[in-house]
């Protein structure tokens, strides 16, 4: 007889036991130090005060020094905080004529030491003006030749959004500021209540590269006013932003375990080169995401031995222009096992099944997006589809857009696959614009007319497929206005070659005629003398 | 027909003890079910006095473990497999000064990180958590840092508003857990680590920052652990050292 003994369950329990109280910890403490000084900032010494209108007076104080790190000031009235600055100067305004106010000031470090407080310092107000008639028209003149005397300087900085104005009068004055593009002055207005005789203001939400005008405005402590200047200036135009073209014609050709890329360059005007991008895991998504094969301005390039370590590889070529902006990417994929051509993305996901479905819609249930959702640009218009096909025409580069709200967060990349009926499949790369609208790809011009297929694979962050759709585009030639002026240029051409044939022939045969009559009186002339 | 029969018979009771009996011999191995694991089994047969020519041996059936005796200086484990434990273990990690000191008017950004090497020949993996000993963790007497407060999710930028004054932590390894992995855009959706994203607040209770599946025995894996302090401009926070006390705690699971 044979007998079995066990003891599975014993053994199990003990080493449940033993995991669970096998837990280990240890401690970190973190600290953080905040603003360590603890002595406070010198006496700001010596206070000044200045009344300078009714209803102003200046306060100047003495620079205060720390061992750490001086960051301000603070300014008391009658034993009131007013004001925290870092400067040493201070208009306090809105205060009441022939009244005396008493000024103190502090001094306080990063740390918020406090320095003690300056001895007190009084002044009083002037009395309120005496309010002038209204101006009449020589006092009016009088005043607009008294402009010259007051303004002594203008300095206007600006860049693409704002520009900063800056002036000195000889006298103190409160202004206003009105600015438009046109002389209405109907954009802005901006009106200080301090007398100074330096002024600063700042006028943004401009556009870029805009001529604006504005009229600088004075008012006096006696409550005249006078215009100091008309003028205008111009924003700074705006950098170039706009991405290039991709490539165009991106082909590879399997040699062994080598690969050669050819494609033809942009025809942008400030094209500078391409990057070409390998990854064996999915398409490089921008210029650094993955190993970076090529870089400069030739159309093909030469991948030796790439296939001999990983059985495919991902290509995008990015193009950049001079400004360093860069395209979507155009992109191509190479299996070594593949008996065929390379793959383009719209093979790479399987898109045999879409293909048999109906065009234009969406062929899966993971993203409700379509190709109706898709926008088609050339020459910064629009074109809607109609019977979901997009007409477009050659000789224009096309951008291609799917709007960001539209598409989850965790998406990936969107590749948009164009192939013509004889054409191979090329395809590219849609990125997020720079405004985040929307994912976008500039297409090469089209070359010839015809009927293209266009198809959309959308990958998530795990480069798995949620969604594929596609659509048509009808690519026609140029307006007939276009061909009309082209054919009659044409037409022209050929004319004015055509007369300068005749009159070239005719020119020699006068010549030939001239030289056999001539020649022959000669002859003539000879035989006679004879 | 009734000679073929009996050969059948037959061989049923020559054979099956044996197939039985090699069925068993095979059970002895290590077997997983959707909740449990068994990591260590046996099967024993029979037992009793062994001899040769200058040994002989007494055998056990049915093993028995006794279990563990601790003491102050000596740890007993009596009895069959007593000592297959799950080894884990937690190093590299250390005190974190952030830097650099922050104006306390002027407010600004300070980091500092840690790294937590986690070894385990736990078959199942283990999970990494970290927790402050107090609300909230950065203190300095009874002035306060508050812990970060990302809403829902962790924050893929550490912000920092002009009244704030902050801590907050984010993982980085192999090892992150979801919540702290990102799409370039948000946290907890995605795949990538980016560095210095996702950003959390401690909190008393253990929160998990990095898990595995399986052993990572000799080598571990490490995890980053980044803090960072943010004050606003007009935080106004008091001087002083302020310091956060966590506790990283390992489990093999």
């Amino acid at each position: 007889m044979i007998r079995f003994y066990t003891n599975i369950f014993i053994g199990t329990v003990c080493i449940l036991v033993a995991q669970v109280a096998f837990a280990v910890s240890d401690t970190v403490t973190v600290s953080q130090v905040i603003g360590i000084d603890t002595t406070p900032p010198t006496i700001p010494v010596p206070v000044t005060v200045t009344p300078i209108a009714s209803t102003q007076i200046d306060v100047a104080w003495g620079v205060s020094t720390d061992d750490q790190n001086l960051t301000g000031y603070r300014l008391f009235r009658d034993a009131v905080q007013i004001a925290t600055t870092s400067l040493t100067t201070y208009s306090d305004t809105g205060l009441l004529a022939s009244t005396t106010y008493t000024y103190t000031v502090e001094a306080y470090d990063w740390s918020f030491n406090i320095s003690t407080s300056s001895a007190p310092v009084s002044t009083t107000t002037f009395p309120a003006p005496v309010i002038a008639p209204a101006p009449t028209s020589s006092a009016v003149a009088s005043a607009s030749t008294r402009v010259g005397s007051v303004l002594k300087t203008v300095q206007i900085e600006t860049d693409k959004n704002s520009a900063s104005i800056s002036w000195e009068t000889n006298m103190f004055i409160q202004y206003s500021l009105r600015w438009g593009r046109v002389s209405v002055y109907d954009l802005g207005f901006v009106r200080n209540d301090t007398f100074k005789k330096e002024h600063t203001t700042l006028i943004d939400d401009l556009e870029p590269g805009t001529t604006y005008v504005y009229e600088l405005r004075a008012y006096t402590q006696s409550g005249t006013s006078y215009v100091l200047k008309k003028d205008s200036f111009t924003t700074e135009s705006s950098p170039d932003t706009n991405a290039p073209s991709n490539v165009a014609d991106l082909t590879a050709t399997k040699e062994g375990d080598s690969v050669k890329l050819s494609w033809d360059n942009p025809s942008d005007t400030d094209f500078s080169k391409v990057r070409i991008v390998r990854n064996y895991n999915f398409y490089p998504l921008d210029p650094s995401n993955g190993f970076i094969a090529y870089e400069g301005t030739a159309e093909s390039y030469f991948d030796a031995g790439v296939l001999s370590t990983y059985t495919a590889q991902y290509y995008t070529i990015f193009s950049y222009d001079e400004t360093g902006n860069i395209s979507s990417g155009a992109v191509i994929k190479v299996d070594k096992n593949d008996a065929n051509i390379p793959e383009t993305a719209r093979e790479n996901v399987d898109y045999q099944d879409s293909e048999q479905s109906t065009p234009g819609q969406n062929n899966t249930e993971h993203l409700d997006v379509d190709f109706s959702d898709v926008l088609v640009l050339q020459n910064n218009v629009r074109i809607d589809p109609v019977n979901e096909i997009v007409s477009i025409v050659t000789g224009l580069p096309v951008v291609i857009q799917i709007p960001y709200e539209l598409l989850p967060e965790h998406l990936k990349t969107i590749v948009v696959t164009i192939q013509g009926t004889d054409d191979e499949p090329v395809s590219y790369m849609l990125r997020v614009n720079k405004d985040k609208s929307a994912f976008e790809a500039m297409i090469p011009s089209f070359a010839y007319s015809g009927e293209y297929s266009i198809a959309f694979s959308v990958y998530d962050y795990k480069t798995e497929i949620l969604s594929v759709f596609d659509g048509t585009l009808l690519v026609k030639g140029m307006s007939a206005l276009t061909q009309f002026t082209q054919q009659t240029a044409e037409i022209q051409l050929s004319v004015r070659t055509i007369l300068i044939a005749v009159l070239f022939v005719f020119l020699l045969s006068s010549y030939a005629l001239y030289f056999f009559v001539m020649r022959k009186r000669s002859g003539e002339d000879k035989h006679l003398g004879a | 027909m009734r000679y073929r029969s009996l050969s059948t018979v037959v061989s049923a009771i020559l054979f099956t003890p044996l197939i039985l009996f090699s069925l068993h011999i095979a059970g002895a191995q290590i077997m997983t079910s959707t909740n449990y694991q068994i990591e260590s089994d046996s099967v024993n047969v029979g037992g009793g006095l062994s001899t040769s020519t200058n040994y002989s041996i007494e055998s056990t059936a049915g093993e028995v473990g006794t279990g563990a005796s601790d003491s102050v200086n000596y740890s007993l484990r009596a009895g069959y497999q007593q000592m297959q434990e799950v080894y884990i273990s937690i190093t590299g990690t250390s005190e974190v000064i952030l830097s650099p000191a922050i104006p306390g008017v002027t407010g600004g950004e300070s980091n500092g990180s840690t790294t937590a090497i986690v070894r385990t020949d736990s078959l199942s993996g283990y999970q990494l958590t970290i927790k402050a000993e107090g609300s909230p963790a950065m203190q300095k007497g009874a002035d306060t840092i508050a812990d970060y407060a990302p809403v829902g999710d962790p924050d893929y930028t550490f912000t920092t508003g002009a009244t704030d004054a902050h801590l907050g932590f984010t993982p980085e390894g192999a090892d992150v857990v979801q919540r702290f992995l990102n799409s370039g855009v948000t946290c907890n959706s995605g795949s990538s680590n980016d560095v210095s994203s996702c950003w959390d607040g401690l909190s008393t209770t253990a929160v998990p920052i990095a898990s595995a599946t399986g052993s990572n025995h000799p080598t571990g894996v490490a995890t980053s652990i980044r803090f960072r302090v943010g004050v606003g401009d007009s935080a106004a926070q008091a001087p002083g050292t302020y310091t956060a006390t966590t506790t990283v705690t390992a489990l093999p699971l």
